[in-house]
């Protein structure tokens, strides 16, 4: 009996192309947007996640001051001391390396070009805390860290603009007044998450930036490395406690520095996205409801307009049952072609969308499988009332019915 | 079982055939709404129809004759008396058991035809099939056939938009069939036909009776089409005013059109000048082009099928 419903709802579908089509849209659209907004929000969240994860998972960024933008009134607080930084490393458990950093800024020059750039004076131990591998040439020597040699390993966007990309190995450039010998070309990194060029930076020892640029031994930031089996919070926790004491900060007064989490900056960019990917969601899903409400207003319509056939199908031995099958089948049959047109659909917007948003193009399976069932559900909750409807005729009225 | 089996009834007095009746209504009432507002369409109705028999069913509007049809194609049930089909109660079964027992006994032919739009003569008439679960190939098969007994084999693949009136009308005839039904029911099948179609649809449905041994009734409002008929039933205010045998059990009325025009006189005594020609010989009633010749055939020999399917 069911391949004969089919059958029959298939012809009518058929039948009734245009008829078929209108139907249909609402669920098309609808499919096609929570398909395309789903997957562009998992498409944003993967690429912040992928951006924040270039700043280095497991990192704390201890800075002097508290937090961004937050300046106010009274002294500058102190910078961190060396032995700050030998204190985190030694004293807490979890930390697998602090990489203390001194910033200056200045004008690199080369063979006429010159580029305005950073200079992070580091050690070795920024390449332990957040893995960079080089283009090409090598890290610092320890003898180098050591003296404060003048050598220095240039980012991509640095190559970029004073070789025009060759390689820079073995030259020397200037920079602020200094010369220095280029020892390494920095992998290439892109855009960090919040917009800065992440490979526009010059990396010297960072005795030599003390020396010859910043002039004292003070640390801007230090970059401390969590071991992955211990809580970045617990580490976090253990920093600020050690440096309170060290820093003297006594009782209730507020931190004079802060500790700033990747982690947990990834964490809470990840729950907004998808929060935002959910708000949109369920817009575009509210869209897929008003498909079926579509489908249902067409349905009914079609019953009514159909009330003839209805009769002659009840005239000539068709019982309830299948009348309604039928009309359900049809529904269900329509809403289904829908979802898969909306599918369709769907991939297509995010090919092209995609590119827009600078995020990579995404099949998300499951999505698509729940888009299209939830399409299939519609077809059977908004195509029952159509059919109980046309199932209830009486055959007389429906023969009459004009 | 062809129409030797029916016994030729006395003149005004309705008997019914030896076999025993197919259809008895028994004291059927039908009231429609209630209280104050009630109306009784039937009051009361007594009928016997005999196996193979051809029934017209006349009466002015209003005189219960559609309310009857409808209780006898199972479509209605009476509000009281009881309904004998076979000798099974109708008026006990419910819905579906109505629709069972419609789809395994009855056919129906709608003076509008009904036939669905869009849809092939082939799938109109293939349609009771699918309802009762044929495979493919036979509903091709008995559809096809259907179709040739109503000279339209040809026109298969047509969909009613592309065929005449006549046409049409022997469709929903071939689906009416195609089950090979106990009884045919015709409501006005000619209503909707000029009077040339009219007879081509009459003979069809007299051929139908007469070698398949189908039981058909009628409602016509034409005495012209009413004379193809072996009985008439008058209905007047909800009852059976009465009921005539036409004498005419076993005739070929192709065979005997003067036999008809007599018939005719009784029944349409101030007939205006139409009513004469709306009975021409059978052969030049086609309403199909010289290039399908087989409806022509299929319609001025059904001598040929005489004996029936049966």
């Amino acid at each position: 009996m069911f391949g004969t419903t089919l059958l029959l709802a298939l012809r009518s579908i058929a039948r009734h192309k245009l008829r078929s089509f209108l139907t249909t849209l609402g669920i098309i659209i609808g499919v096609a947007a929570v398909v395309t907004m789903v997957t562009l929000g998992q498409a944003t969240t993967a690429a912040v996640q992928k951006s924040i994860a270039a700043l280095g998972t497991n990192i704390l960024q201890v800075r002097p001051g508290q937090g961004f933008g937050r300046g106010g009134g009274g002294p500058r607080p102190p910078d961190f001391k060396p032995a700050d930084a030998i204190a985190v490393r030694d004293q807490i458990a979890g930390v697998t390396a602090v990489a203390a950093q001194a910033t200056t800024s200045g004008t690199a020059i080369y063979e006429g070009a010159n580029w305005s750039t950073t200079v992070n004076g580091t050690t070795n131990a920024y390449f332990q805390v957040q893995p960079w591998p080089l283009a090409e040439g090598r890290y610092f020597t320890e003898a180098e860290e050591a003296a404060g040699k003048s050598v220095c390993i240039i980012g991509n966007t640095v190559n970029t603009n004073l070789y025009r990309g060759a390689s820079p190995l073995g030259t020397r450039l200037r920079i602020a007044g200094i010369s220095c010998d280029v020892i390494g070309l920095l992998s290439k990194r892109g855009q960090a998450g919040f917009g800065g060029d992440q490979d526009d930076v010059i990396l010297m020892p960072l005795k030599t930036v003390q020396r010859r640029f910043t002039g004292t031994t003070d640390l801007k930031l230090m970059l401390v490395g969590v071991d992955q089996a211990y809580s970045s919070a617990a580490v976090q926790s253990s920093i600020e406690d050690l440096l309170r004491e060290r820093r003297n900060i006594n009782g209730g007064k507020d931190d004079d520095f802060n500790i700033f989490d990747t982690a947990q900056i990834s964490a809470t960019l990840t729950q907004s996205t998808t929060l935002l990917t959910g708000i949109v969601t369920a817009v575009a899903a509210i869209s897929l409801i008003v498909g079926g409400i579509g489908i249902m207003n067409i349905m009914l319509v079609s019953v009514t307009e159909r009330t003839r056939e209805i009769g002659i199908r009840l005239a000539i031995g068709a019982v309830a049952s299948e009348v309604l099958m039928q009309f359900l089948v049809e529904a269900i049959a329509l809403s289904m072609l829908g979802g898969l047109i909306g599918l369709v659909v769907a991939q297509l917007a995010i090919l092209g969308i995609a590119p827009v948003m600078k995020v990579d193009f995404l099949f998300v399976p499951r999505i698509n499988l729940i888009a299209f069932g939830i399409s299939a559900l519609i077809g059977v909750v908004f195509g029952y009332f159509p059919a109980r409807r046309a199932a209830a005729l009486n055959p007389i009225d429906a023969l009459r019915h004009e | 079982m062809a129409s030797n089996a029916l016994a030729a009834p006395a003149a005004g007095q309705y008997v019914p055939a030896a076999g025993g009746p197919i259809i008895s209504l028994r004291d059927v009432v039908k009231t429609y709404g209630e209280g104050a507002t009630a109306f009784q369409a039937l009051k009361g109705i007594d009928l016997d129809i005999a196996q193979g028999d051809f029934v017209a069913v006349m009466g002015a509007s209003g005189s219960g004759k559609s309310t009857t049809m409808n209780i006898l194609g199972c479509l209605d049930v009476p509000t009281s008396g009881t309904f004998l089909f076979k000798g099974v109660h109708v008026e006990t079964l419910d819905r579906d058991q109505r629709a069972l027992l419609r789809r395994k006994y009855l056919g129906f032919v709608f003076q509008g035809f009904n036939l669905l739009a869009r849809t092939t003569a082939l799938e109109n008439v293939e349609l009771p099939l699918l309802y009762r679960g044929d495979a493919k190939k036979e509903r091709r098969a008995s559809a096809m056939a259907a179709l040739d007994k109503v000279g339209l084999a040809d026109w298969w693949d047509h969909t009613p938009a592309e065929l005449s009136g006549g046409q049409q009308q022997r469709v929903a005839i071939a689906r009416a069939i195609v089950t090979s039904p106990a009884v045919l029911l015709a409501d006005e099948p000619t209503g909707n036909l000029d009077s040339e179609r009219s007879v081509e649809i009459m003979e069809l449905l007299a051929g139908l009776n007469r070698d398949s041994g189908i039981t058909v009734i009628m409602v016509t409002h034409e005495p012209d089409m009413a004379a193809f008929a072996r009985t008439i039933v008058h209905f007047k205010d909800g009852l059976v005013e009465r009921v005539e045998a036409q004498h005419r059990a076993g005739e070929v009325p192709e065979e005997s059109p003067s036999r008809l025009r007599e018939g005719l006189g009784e029944g349409l005594s101030a007939s205006d000048g139409p009513s004469g020609q709306a009975l021409p010989p059978p052969s030049s009633g086609s309403d199909v082009p010289p290039a399908h010749p087989r409806q022509r055939g299929a319609l001025s020999t059904p001598n040929s099928q005489a004996g029936g399917e049966k």
